[in-house]
């Protein structure tokens, strides 16, 4: 557990005045409030530092016990305590690789160690920011392989205890976000619940590479095939497809399947194309007959 | 309270501001108060602006003129950050491709 030097955070004195502290705090909360810097989780923690500090150094009782043990604060029986209390906190827990976040930043939860084992887990001062009625809005983030997204499947997530059943539709993008209505923290008063809004990260497949509804592959086909012609298989995300491949095919040419690519979100029936790149494999080793061949094809060309 | 929208003088209660506050985020077009038989009503759906604009008014004093301009900014940053995103996507397929 380390010592935490609250006046250095929000650049202040140790002699300053409670306005003094609060003017501080505001302007660096101008900077790092998490509603100014959205998606930015360092502008997060830095703004529950300065939170904390400020907690501490506005408040004069606070502030006091600080200034007098605040550096020779030892692990003892309240850091346990806090210790305990922390285990204890809300955690979002769900199927998969899913965590689950809330967004703001106003609670006391996430202070540090530090300011738990000296002050247990009160926060004490009113902030406007407290005053809620709406629940807040949870964020989660929900990892799909290729071959899940691309059919309408169901996946259930426990949120606060509760499972939640939700239904995905097929061809959700990577990175797409989507909203439940009513799935996040309870309202205050009477208020409406928050909302959750999941995320779905989507890595990348060995085989298919996709771009919107279509996705890109690339098949070996070997010389004789490329230069000959001949029907081939090429492994698609809904099963084999046989190709025909048309005589003098070059290295890296580019062929569309209709309607073999990704399904398109939420048009039923509708998928993107996909497009196969020809890689032309070479012999690499050659038999004295194959080279004889070989030869004979290149001085008849050479003629 | 109707489902969907709270009154006005809920609203003022509930977030402890003052009217002035409330008409002058109105009147900035940045939310809408409906009237209906007299009394006035705010959408659901703007609570949670509203509980955003009063943490900038309260907590950073930041008054409406900053809030009419810091809503704008941050929504320009928001598009900006999910164009960040689609580019980087397709700029890992192109590489990907490219291998």
């Amino acid at each position: 557990m380390a010592y935490i030097d609250y006046y250095k955070v929000l650049g202040v004195d140790k002699n300053a005045t409670t306005d003094e502290v609060k003017k501080a705090y505001r302007k660096l909360a101008r900077k790092y409030h998490p509603d100014l810097n959205p998606n930015n989780k360092e502008a997060q923690r830095k703004f529950q530092e300065i939170n904390e500090a400020n907690e501490v150094l506005s408040d004069p009782e606070k502030k006091k016990k600080y200034d007098k043990y605040g550096k020779d604060w030892k692990h003892g029986e309240e850091f346990e305590r806090a210790q305990r209390a922390q285990q204890s906190q809300r955690q979002y827990q769900g199927q998969g690789a899913e965590s689950f976040f809330a967004e703001g930043g106003f609670g006391g939860d996430d202070f540090s160690d530090f300011f738990h084992s000296m002050f247990g887990g009160g926060f004490s001062q009113q902030s406007r920011g407290q005053t809620r009625f709406k629940g807040q809005d949870y964020n989660a983030e929900l990892q799909l392989s290729l071959r899940q997204a691309m059919q309408t499947h169901q996946q259930t997530l426990t949120i606060d205890g509760k499972n939640v059943r939700i239904t995905i539709p097929a061809g959700i993008a990577d990175g797409q976000k989507i909203r439940l209505k009513g799935y996040g923290q309870p309202g205050i008063n009477n208020g409406p619940n928050g909302d959750l809004f999941i995320t779905f990260k989507i890595p990348d497949d060995p085989q298919f590479k996709r771009k919107g509804n279509d996705l890109y592959k690339q098949t070996e086909i070997d010389l004789y095939t490329a230069v000959l012609g001949g029907e081939i298989m090429i492994e698609t995300l809904t099963g084999n497809v046989k190709f025909p491949v048309p005589t003098n095919t070059q290295p890296d040419t580019t062929v569309r399947l209709r309607g073999k690519g990704f399904p398109v979100y939420k048009k039923e029936g509708k998928f993107g194309d996909l497009y196969v790149t020809f890689k032309v494999k070479l012999p690499e080793k050659l038999t004295p007959k194959e080279k004889e061949l070989f030869t004979e094809l290149s001085n008849l060309n050479r003629r | 309270m109707s489902d969907k929208k709270i009154t006005y003088t809920e609203c003022l209660q509930i977030y402890q501001v003052e009217e002035t506050f409330l008409d002058a985020l109105q009147n900035s077009g940045l939310i809408e108060i409906v009237v209906e038989e007299k009394d006035k009503y705010i959408e659901y759906d703007y609570l949670q602006e509203i509980e955003q604009f009063v943490r900038w008014h309260y907590d950073l004093e930041i008054n409406i003129e900053g809030i009419e301009a810091l809503h704008h900014m941050l929504q320009q940053v928001q598009q900006l950050q999910e164009d960040v995103e689609r580019l980087r996507g397709e700029l890992k397929f192109y590489k990907s491709i490219s291998e």
